[in-house]
């Protein structure tokens, strides 16, 4: 793949929490690349720096307390790469949120509960796009339309703990998609939610990734990552074990965590198939 | 039959509005039997009773009416010092594992808690000690683990001790609320394992509930599917998932992610 498609490169990524006593390591030298189009997965136990990637890459860590150092170069347009480490706050702030947006775990506790939806999407609306002010409602309506949200006009009026975890969640998909960003980054959107609902979202998530926008997808479940990514990375104990496909992990496991986590996963689905389907048919 | 629950109704009251007492019903007349050493399923999205219904089992919600009879004596008739004994019959892991342990306690006191809460008391002062030494055990924990607390444990390791502590008080049975959903894959396995290996030896019965069809077909004999309050469809073997005849079941089993590499 060209350079020219290249959404986000980062470089020796390494993120250590300083503490009055001791500094901890939370993320060691972790190196990738997203494209345009692309979705990349970073699996791994709870602990083994995921999120912290993310976060630090998003620039949402207290600089008092996290060492971040590295180098993650974003590409916009035909602009000479920034890289996001570095950037002054002003700048950061042009990208977060408009060319960068993030989706996080728990949607129950991503709305301020004492706002109704409305108000709090229109927010959102207003501070990242140009969007006149007369046409922001119209705009938030139409964000909840194309998230199959039933009665949008009914829904804008209501406060976030009278809806479900799932109709939050695909809110917080729709308003990280109304600025267009070059790059998403969902940091395990459906861990928090039951599996008919899991199985929407991704089918939305889907829909988002076959229109270009590239996409940074974290999670702890072999099959939604499976269903998602082109490439994966596994994260354990702040490094990176292995990067490839899913299909190459899955044959040949590098090293004894990735071997044990692709058994566990296999042994379920291989029970729930033999269940499932008649004999002699392999799945 | 160890477990027999008959049309569990239970209501909540909805927003309070001034002069107005409306109740809202959850579970909309719900029956179970449990037998001897099997493992019940529970399957329903989230907001169809589950839970709900977990804590009419374990004598924590009183349902408005219907009945659960433990070994043919019931939960919530009978007098006080019967009830209290049922209780220690039944004991539930919940899915929260962080907030369902005290974060001041060490380890070794939140099982104690447990033993203190249902009135048993200790003779001599190494009595408890020998005991959750061998629960620490029993759940594939070191002994050195009973002086941490719950904050240096990994999520996999905590859920451990709040089973532990479950099995502290010696039930016959334990409802498992999606005690491994939040767990990742690994630990999720090793813990099921586990399980497995304590009904096998200790010959529970258990109730599982979840939301996650792959773990059903790991641990369970028999299946439940629930929607809305209501039973939609019950298995009585779990080759029967291949012809469901409930749309709401077969939605359920389409959206497993299964691996098709």
């Amino acid at each position: 793949m060209t350079s020219d498609n290249r959404v986000l490169q980062v470089e020796n990524l390494t993120v250590r929490y300083k503490n009055r006593k001791r500094i901890t390591t939370l993320v060691d030298d972790l190196s990738f690349h997203v494209d345009r189009g692309e979705c990349l997965g970073i699996l791994g136990e709870s602990g083994s720096g995921k999120s912290m990637s993310s976060k630090a890459i998003m620039g949402i860590l207290p600089p008092r307390q996290f060492d971040v150092t590295g180098s993650a170069r974003f590409h916009t347009g035909s602009e000479e790469p920034t890289d996001l480490l570095r950037i002054k706050k002003e700048e950061r702030r042009a990208v977060r949120g408009r060319k960068i947006t993030m989706i996080l775990q728990n949607p129950m506790a991503c709305f301020d509960p004492l706002f109704p939806m409305g108000t709090q999407m229109a927010e959102t609306v207003r501070e990242n796009t140009e969007t006149p002010v007369k046409e922001i409602r119209g705009l938030c309506q139409q964000v909840l339309k194309d998230m199959q949200i039933r009665s949008p006009e009914e829904v804008l009026l209501k406060y976030p703990h009278q809806l479900s975890g799932g109709m939050l969640q695909r809110i917080m998909i729709g308003l990280a998609l109304v600025t267009k960003p070059d790059l998403i980054i969902a940091d395990e959107p459906t861990t928090a939610i039951d599996s008919i609902t899991q199985f929407e979202i991704i089918g939305e998530l889907l829909k988002i990734k076959e229109q270009g926008t590239a996409m940074i997808f974290i999670s702890h479940d072999l099959g939604v990552v499976n269903r998602m990514a082109n490439r994966v990375i596994v994260m354990h104990r702040a490094k990176s074990l292995q990067q490839g496909t899913l299909a190459e992990i899955i044959q040949n496991p590098g090293d004894e965590y990735t071997r044990q986590l692709v058994n566990s996963r296999l042994t379920l689905v291989d029970q729930f198939n033999s269940f499932l389907r008649e004999p002699g048919v392999s799945a | 039959m160890i477990m027999k629950a008959e049309d569990i109704r239970i209501s909540f009251r909805k927003e309070r509005q001034l002069f107005r007492r409306e109740r809202q019903e959850i579970l909309h007349g719900v029956s179970l039997n449990l037998k001897q050493g099997e493992c019940l399923g529970l399957v329903g999205e989230s907001g169809s009773g589950k839970s709900t219904l977990a804590k009419v089992l374990c004598g924590l919600n009183r349902p408005d009416s219907g009945s659960v009879e433990i070994g043919g004596l019931s939960l919530y008739g009978g007098d006080r010092q019967e009830r209290q004994s049922l209780r220690h019959e039944i004991g539930i892991v919940f899915q929260e594992y962080t907030s369902s342990v005290n974060p001041y306690f060490h380890i070794e006191t939140v099982i104690e808690e447990s033993l203190r809460a249902c009135g048993k008391t200790k003779k001599r002062k190494s009595e408890w000690d020998d005991l959750i030494d061998s629960l620490l055990t029993r759940v594939g924990l070191p002994l050195s683990y009973r002086k941490k607390y719950p904050h240096e444990l990994s999520g996999g390791e905590l859920q451990r001790v709040c089973i532990a502590r479950t099995l502290a008080l010696e039930p016959r049975i334990i409802v498992f609320d999606e005690a491994v959903s939040s767990l990742d894959g690994a630990t999720q396995v090793i813990v099921m394992d586990l399980l497995n290996e304590i009904q096998k030896d200790l010959g529970l019965s258990y109730i599982f509930i979840t939301h996650d069809l792959t773990t059903i077909t790991y641990m369970c004999d028999r299946v439940t599917f629930l929607k809305d309050g209501l039973v939609v469809e019950e298995l009585e073997n779990l080759d029967e998932l291949k012809d469901l005849k409930n749309p709401y079941a077969r939605k359920l089993i389409e959206s497993v992610l299964c691996l098709d590499a």
